[in-house]
């Protein structure tokens, strides 16, 4: 095992055997991970995967049909909505649409999980909503409202909110998917530098190429319902499964199919 | 035999989102008596409800008033009793129609509004944010709304009940020129205090009523355009069938 593996037996989420299906679709047949504890994972795989579904299954959003997710050994598939409430304040999840409150400004959804769960004072509120918006290059747009604001600003107002709490699981679901390649590596450097200030487990799905070959300590890459690949980010340079290698290099022969 | 089946199958679905109404109603009314309250929701929703569905039961209680001002003062001439036209339209304002008017008029303003912003607040995957940030839609988004209408209806109720009288009044005893002591007396004889505590009931039940079938069907709408046409027309249709039926109960037991 190489040094900069990082350590598998701490491990805060798991999933034993996981299969879901909507209808007829079987979106994960056998998916079977370990998230290792305080360290950056990524999902990679090609779109329509289940990739989204997959960072929602882990906070109970959405129930498996089978198998286990076990948060700290605890199986949270078993547990009651009322449960799993509790539980979310752990998480923290970037929706891949931003799923911004609409009828909130931007300054109100960034500030809404300081409100909701902390007792944080409003002139405190205030300094860290505008630091964090200064921060993601959206200082002048504090009082817009999310309709008013553009793809790439909407998905970093969410990033704001998501990351505003420091909480103990950070889940990014295509956190620089739409930006310009200036404010990808903004993002990529947020979510790097937020996961080393707080030892955040964070776990980011995304598709950017750039980002996968820097950040991550572990990859699993997703494909037609398995795990297909995982490894760190040195393993993938050297790899020769056929899955992570056309996924790379962007090819469009190999085991994975376009149709 | 095919019909059998279909028979079958309408009446298991429907027991099974009879069964998903009452759950909600359930989650609805604990997330409602259980805190985190949310007064800052609920008085906006208060305002918005309130304020912005009093234009239309004003209007409309005036044109009910003023046509039941006429129906009686006709129906009633022919015994040569006009000056019980008052105390009639208070007693049928106040027991049947006023609650009834303002139950069908918020849900037309503030029922429709409600299914339309819950279920776009699906499409948006508001809710399950708000449920990823640990905060139940119940107690967000559920209660205050149905706390509001139950609270704001009476009030509704009393001013179209209030701007009914005064139309007939205006129509009655100023325009048809009825006599005005003998005209009051009856209102006074007819209409009792536990009449109006008994519409104010029915217009509380009916406000729960509509807004929680109409944040039902917002909140169980399909999480796309076409969902949220469909949540907006099945919130109006059913508010108003469920507000008629409930009142034929309501008065049974009341009156
Ligand atoms: N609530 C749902 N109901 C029905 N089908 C769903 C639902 N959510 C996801 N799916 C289906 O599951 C599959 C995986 O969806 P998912 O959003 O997880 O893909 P993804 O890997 O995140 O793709 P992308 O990279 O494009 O975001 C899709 O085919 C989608 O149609
Ligand atoms: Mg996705």
């Amino acid at each position: 095992m190489k040094s900069n593996t990082p350590d598998m037996r701490d491990v805060i989420v798991e999933f034993q055997g996981v299969a879901k299906r909507f209808g007829t679709q079987e979106v994960h047949k056998d998916i079977t991970l370990k998230i290792p504890r305080g360290k950056i994972t990524y999902i990679v795989g090609p779109s329509g995967t289940g990739k989204s579904v997959l960072l929602k299954e882990m906070i109970g959003l959405i129930r498996p049909d089978k198998g286990a997710i076990l948060l700290d050994g605890e199986d949270i598939t078993k547990m009651s909505e009322k449960e799993l409430l509790l539980l979310r304040r752990r998480f923290s999840l970037l929706f891949q649409q931003g799923a911004l409150f609409d009828f909130m400004s931007v300054f109100d959804n960034v500030a809404f999980p300081l409100r909701e769960h902390t007792k944080t004072p409003p002139a405190e509120i205030k300094s860290k909503v505008v630091n964090l918006l200064t921060k993601v290059g959206l200082k002048h747009a504090i009082y817009k409202m999310p309709g008013e604001l553009s793809g790439g600003m909407k998905k970093r107002v969410a990033l704001a909110r998501a990351v505003i709490l420091h909480p103990e699981i950070l889940m990014y679901d295509e956190p620089v998917a739409g930006l310009d390649p200036i404010m990808s590596s903004v993002i990529d450097n947020l979510i790097y530098t937020t996961q080393q200030q707080f030892n955040i487990t964070t776990v980011v799905v995304s598709h950017d190429i750039q980002s996968i070959l820097t950040i991550p300590d572990y990859i699993y890459m997703l494909y037609k319902g398995y795990i297909v690949y995982q490894g760190t980010k040195e393993d993938i340079k050297t790899s020769d499964n056929p899955y992570i290698v056309q996924f790379i290099n962007a090819k469009k022969d190999g085991p994975i199919e376009v149709a | 035999m095919v019909l059998f089946n279909k028979v079958g199958q309408i009446t298991l679905s429907n027991f099974h989102s009879l069964g998903k109404f009452f759950l909600f109603l359930a989650n609805s009314t604990s997330a409602i008596i259980r805190p985190p309250y949310r007064p800052r929701l609920f008085i906006g929703f208060l305002d918005t409800i309130g304020f912005g569905s009093m234009l239309i039961v004003v209007l409309t209680s005036a044109a009910i008033g003023l046509v039941m001002g006429v129906q009686g003062y006709l129906i009633l001439q022919a015994f040569g009793i006009t000056y019980i036209t008052g105390g009639m339209v208070a007693v049928s304002m106040t027991r049947e129609l006023a609650p009834i008017l303002a139950g069908l008029m918020v849900t037309a303003r503030a029922g429709s509004a409600m299914a339309a912003e819950i279920s776009s607040m699906k499409v948006g995957e508001q809710v399950d944010a708000l449920r990823a940030m640990a905060v139940s839609p119940y107690s967000y988004i559920i209660a205050p709304r149905i706390l509001a209408t139950t609270v704001v209806m009476p009030v509704l109720m009393s001013i179209g009940l209030v701007v009914s009288l005064l139309s007939s009044y205006l129509l009655v005893v100023v325009i048809l020129g009825v006599n005005d002591y003998m005209y009051r007396q009856y209102v006074d004889l007819l209409l009792s205090f536990s009449d109006y505590v008994k519409g104010m009931i029915k217009a509380a039940v009916f406000g729960f009523i509509l807004s929680s079938i109409s944040c039902y069907q917002g909140y169980y709408s399909r999480a796309d355009a076409t969902g949220v046409g469909i949540a907006t027309t099945n919130a109006v249709i059913w508010s108003s069938v469920m507000i008629l039926l409930s009142d034929s109960v309501l008065t049974l037991i009341l009156f």
